[in-house]
């Protein structure tokens, strides 16, 4: 299990993975600073607020686009069936493998929440939260490409699956609350339907909009409800997530 | 770097190539269609895209679904784009051409992503009341009525910053008396905020109104200075010429406050201008 970390760890590093990612956030940083600094009021809260959400979406796009094209490799290259040729379990092999591309989602997660805390922590309770929540919403999103490599056969095909759920899973909210309002369409019975179909679509989706809100680095968090919303999801989803590769892997043939 | 130059080139030279009519044929087709793609930039190099100068309003669900659920970097981009709009791409673009109204909508839209930044009444207030049409400033002044609607005490800069352009930008003081009359009675802010109604009054001519609120910041002399209460004195006496009427008010004032001096507590600080609304604060900085 250990030696497929480091491997994953290694490759990573290999795929120049970190240094990328990491030039990019920096290059982000500064470009959120330049514009920052045009602003004429709250120059700081506006440098912090696009270096946050630029910095998030760099880190999530770059993992995906990692896992996808690492796993289809590792099935063309037949390393998962040398892998599996030695006394490890399945589970264990799909355990190592989330473990390690959680291990890359922290090492590029954790200088980032270092780089924002340098810019300026202006409420710290919030900033904590901010960091846990990033870190957590890698982790989940590192399970949902995980997923998608081990189930789709193609690695075009698990970054653009990924990147879907991603982003519907950061829009869920507003999905949500469109449908409810019940006036999105003329015909009431549109309305209900839509309200359904999301609802639905809801709950087998995580909600990502919960996480690393860039309103918490500067105003802090509402309530404790804005942690325990986070913790539970998170919670919930990774191991629902953990369980469906498993179920899935185990039935795969070699 | 030389050698990139010098090195022979892989490719066969292009006089052999040309002896094959396939070749003759695709530099045939380069050729005319590089000639093509001269025509058509020397035919719309003048054409420039249609830039508005205030982009029209977005509405708040189409803006919440870009957002993808991090509305707080979506508000400060907005809010940034909102305060270039007009001089991007070389452009500088005078404040009377700017389209109010659609300001006012960006604003009001923008406060429903973040109605704690003063981002937005700052812009207004500093920068766009700044317009050579004093017309316009009606739309900032309704603007900053509604930002500090129901908060009087935590948001009482820009209220007085409406009142000022209610008064001097719209010469309109029956306006600016609605807003500077959310300041009464409001404790906790400066004196001059809380007796901003009463200089509007008294520039109404409403000597009575004026009064009655001088009146009420004169019985709580804890919260004032020396200076101040000389202050309110001076503006009873010579611009509101009521000084009789209220002379024990004022006697009993200048008593605790004489009293206050004798028990050695001191005259309360001047509040200056809250830290972050981009004005001076009282120690210089």
């Amino acid at each position: 299990m250990f030696s497929n970390i480091r491997y994953v760890l290694m490759t990573a590093t290999r795929d120049r993975l970190f240094l990328g990612l990491l030039v990019g956030i920096l290059a982000a940083a500064y470009i959120s600073h330049i514009l920052g600094s045009t602003a004429m009021l709250e120059t700081q809260q506006m440098a912090i607020a696009f270096t946050a959400a630029s910095a998030r979406v760099i880190i999530m796009i770059g993992i995906i686009v990692f896992i996808g094209f690492h796993m289809r490799n590792a099935f063309d290259a037949k390393e998962i069936d040398v892998l599996l040729s030695r006394p490890i379990s399945r589970t264990t092999l799909v355990l190592s493998y989330w473990v390690g591309f959680a291990a890359v989602a922290a090492c590029l997660v954790l200088p980032t929440v270092a780089l924002v805390g340098f810019m300026g922590t202006l409420n710290q309770t919030g900033f904590w939260l901010w960091s846990v929540s990033m870190l957590l919403e890698s982790w989940l999103v590192v399970s949902v490409a995980l997923f998608a490599s081990l189930t789709i056969k193609s690695g075009v095909g698990t970054v653009l699956a990924s990147l879907a759920i991603y982003s519907l899973s950061r829009m869920m909210g507003f999905f949500l609350s469109t449908t409810t309002a019940g006036n999105a369409f003329k015909e009431q019975q549109l309305n209900v339907g839509a309200q359904w179909t999301m609802d639905a679509i809801s709950l087998v989706v995580p909600r990502l909009d919960f996480f690393a809100k860039s309103n918490w680095l500067i105003y802090g968090a509402r309530s404790y409800e804005d942690a325990t919303l986070v913790l539970m999801q998170a919670g919930v989803f990774i191991p629902l997530l953990l369980a469906a590769c498993v179920i899935d892997f185990k039935r795969k043939q070699f | 770097m030389l050698r990139m130059f010098t090195k022979p080139s892989q490719h066969a030279s292009l006089r052999k190539s040309l002896r094959e009519p396939a070749m003759q044929l695709a530099v045939g087709i380069f050729a005319l269609m590089l000639a093509g793609q001269a025509a058509f930039w020397h035919h719309t190099r003048a054409i420039k895209p249609e830039m508005a100068i205030v982009a029209d309003v977005p509405g708040e669900r189409a803006v919440r679904a870009l957002s993808f659920g991090d509305e707080e970097a979506f508000f400060r981009f907005y809010a940034l784009n909102l305060q270039n709009s007009g001089d991007t791409f070389g452009r500088f673009t005078a404040l009377y051409k700017y389209d109010f109204n659609k300001l006012y909508h960006w604003f009001t839209l923008l406060g429903k992503f973040n109605n704690e930044s003063n981002y937005l009444p700052a812009m207004a207030s500093y920068y766009f009341s700044q317009t050579q049409n004093p017309n316009d400033v009606k739309h900032i002044v309704n603007y900053l009525d509604e930002y500090t609607d129901g908060r009087p005490k935590e948001k009482w800069w820009w209220v007085t910053q409406g009142a000022y352009l209610a008064t001097h930008k719209l010469k309109d003081t029956a306006r600016a008396l609605e807003l500077a009359e959310k300041l009464s009675g409001v404790r906790g802010i400066p004196l001059w905020a809380q007796q901003l109604p009463a200089f509007i009054h008294e520039q109404r001519g409403e000597f009575g109104e004026a009064l009655a609120i001088i009146e009420e910041v004169v019985k709580n002399p804890e919260e004032y200075s020396q200076g101040e209460l000389n202050f309110m004195r001076y503006f009873v006496d010579e611009r509101l010429n009521r000084l009789d009427s209220v002379q024990k008010d004022f006697d009993a004032a200048q008593k605790e406050k004489d009293d206050m001096k004798a028990k050695g507590i001191e005259d309360p600080a001047p509040i200056g201008p809250p830290s972050d609304v981009g004005a001076p604060t009282l120690d210089g900085r």
